[in-house]
């Protein structure tokens, strides 16, 4: 099974949690993104899931000065994000244990 | 392809979403292009910027727009409020000039006057006068400004049906009805409200190249030669009494007293 596909549909809850780790902006998302396993999500995905949740209330970001170029855009966890990451993780922790119970030996 | 060509590339593809968020996710993009090394190769790293855009519009949730309002707002502000500027302006220059080309306030001022001879036409509006070849002529109809702008009289043009031979003399503006000192006519402006004597003096002749086999009829409406602004044209100002000229003898051969 292509494991971008599986990535996606956890995509934006490992969004909000690494952003909820503390204030980060994009590029740093995709590098931690991928030094946790996450490298089969593109670049595209991962900007456009940004943008998702900041418009869906979740996120909220500031454009601060970055030393080696343009400002940089850096987002933060509002509470509606904070309690979607609770939630999300509680369903996903779910689905992993229900899923465990199926392929255990 | 440089990081201006890609973000080019992917702009190009999301032209259907708003100005405003294009132009945030197209500065995010370039942000992410400038944070990678400088030697990358954008489409190895990212894929073709058409796949980025579908990716992009996929994880935020941004549908294809259409139709005209999308393509409206599809467009940046300042270049709408400019083009919007640039129509009004020549919607409002071409109603001008379709307005200025039909400005024709001339009417009839209600005061016709026929040669002293003339007596009323049995069982039809207006005068009848007998043809008399070298005697006095005297005809004059009242114009009046109708409109908001002065125009510029320049004459009475001749018709196929002058047989006379007459100068054309005018009065001053507003004329008490029975007071009309005459002067030779010049080209003069007729202002909003004005009404003026157009009165044509002269001796009944055959001037017109036309044999008129039974008589005329003058002053059903009176040709009146105007400018406006740039315009100049001939406009026929309807009067409320016809002058018909008959013949005592058949015709009126052209150039006959030429």
């Amino acid at each position: 099974m292509d494991q971008a596909q599986l990535l996606k549909g956890v995509l934006e809850l490992a969004v909000l949690a690494v952003i909820a780790r503390g204030e980060t902006y994009g590029y740093e998302i995709l590098s931690t993104l991928e030094s946790a396993g996450f490298d089969g999500v593109g670049d595209a995905s991962v900007y456009g899931t940004l943008r998702r949740l900041e418009q869906a209330g979740h996120l909220e970001s500031r454009l601060a000065a970055s030393d080696s170029g343009p400002a940089r855009k850096y987002y933060s966890v509002t509470a509606s994000g904070a309690e979607q990451l609770q939630i999300g993780t509680e369903t996903w922790s779910g689905i992993n244990a229900a899923f465990g119970k199926l392929v255990e030996p | 392809m440089t990081r201006d060509e890609y973000v080019s590339n992917v702009g190009w593809r999301l032209r259907d979403l708003t100005w405003s968020t294009r132009r945030d996710l197209l500065k995010e993009l370039g942000a992410h292009l400038d944070e990678l090394p400088a030697d990358t190769d954008f489409r190895a790293q990212l894929g073709p910027p058409e796949a980025y855009a579908e990716d992009l519009r996929s994880a935020a949730g941004l549908e294809r727009r259409r139709g005209p309002i999308a393509f409206l707002r599809a467009r940046r502000p300042v270049y709408l409020i400019l083009f919007t500027l640039a129509l009004t302006v020549t919607s409002l220059a071409i109603g001008a000039v379709v307005w200025i080309d039909r400005y024709q306030p001339l009417v009839y001022g209600n005061a016709t006057q026929f040669p002293p001879d003339s007596k009323p036409t049995p069982g039809a509006p207006g005068v009848t006068v007998v043809f008399r070849q070298g005697h006095p002529f005297l005809y004059g109809v009242t114009i009046s400004n109708s409109g908001r702008f002065p125009v510029r009289i320049l004459g009475i043009p001749r018709g196929v049906t002058d047989f006379f031979k007459a100068r054309l003399y005018v009065n001053e503006p507003n004329p008490a009805e029975n007071e009309r000192p005459l002067e030779r006519f010049r080209p003069f402006d007729l202002h909003p409200g004005q009404t003026r004597w157009l009165v044509l003096k002269g001796v009944y002749a055959c001037t017109t190249g036309m044999t008129a086999d039974g008589g005329g009829v003058i002053g059903e409406t009176v040709p009146i030669r105007f400018s406006f602004l740039w315009r100049t044209e001939t406009t026929f100002v309807p009067a409320q009494d016809p002058l018909s000229i008959t013949f005592t003898r058949k015709g009126c051969p052209p150039g006959r007293d030429q």
